[in-house]
């Protein structure tokens, strides 16, 4: 999937590429954050008497958040397994592709 | 915000990880993004239909209400997400 070589990037290259990295992992987290909290209040509130959320509005939002972030857990889990399977595979077809290679020049 | 466990800068004149401006601009965009949503939130909740332009008294204290727990839920979510160590700091 990767179409650059991160080894190839100078180190100056590859510290600013960190730091991109960094920085999008902060966004996405932050905006991880307040898509689940719109979720959760979506689902777990109706009722607007009260200024503070009811014991059963609490409870609904913590479970929600919790169980958000395993199912986010797992995904990422399985998510890194296919990449890694694909990342494999590559490598294996890189190296029976280098090994026919050097095989049809030995016949020459 | 602050970001307990990363690395300190490395030395000389390489880049070293989200600077001052980076943390400030992306607070500024969890606010932004914050606010929107609970706008929406609230529209969706307190305004079921439209009768005319102006907001009634009912709808006016459904808007209090929903902001204030439309906050309290924020916070709520934001010490689970601090507790799972799935995200740094959340912006105070």
């Amino acid at each position: 999937m990767n179409s650059f070589d991160p080894g190839a990037m100078s180190a100056m290259d590859q510290a600013r590429m960190m730091q991109v990295m960094q920085e999008m992992q902060m966004q996405d987290s932050l905006k991880m954050y307040n898509d689940l909290v719109h979720r959760c209040f979506m689902e777990c509130v109706d009722s607007f008497r009260y200024k503070k959320l009811d014991g059963k509005e609490e409870v609904c939002v913590t479970k929600c958040a919790q169980k958000f972030l395993n199912f986010a857990g797992r995904v990422a889990m399985r998510f890194q397994e296919t990449q890694q399977e694909m990342m494999d595979e590559a490598q294996k077809s890189l190296a029976a592709a280098a090994a026919a290679g050097s095989g049809s020049n030995e016949t020459r | 915000m602050n970001f307990g466990g990363l690395p300190g800068g490395m030395a000389g004149s390489m880049p070293s990880g989200p600077s001052q401006m980076d943390m400030a601009r992306a607070e500024m965009m969890f606010f932004a993004d914050l606010f929107t949503k609970m706008n929406d939130a609230c529209f969706r909740k307190c305004v079921p239909r439209f009768n005319d332009g102006d907001l009634n008294t009912g709808e006016m204290v459904c808007v209090d209400k929903c902001v204030s727990k439309y906050m309290e839920a924020t916070n709520t979510v934001g010490e689970i997400l601090q507790k799972s160590q799935m995200m740094m700091q959340p912006p105070s």
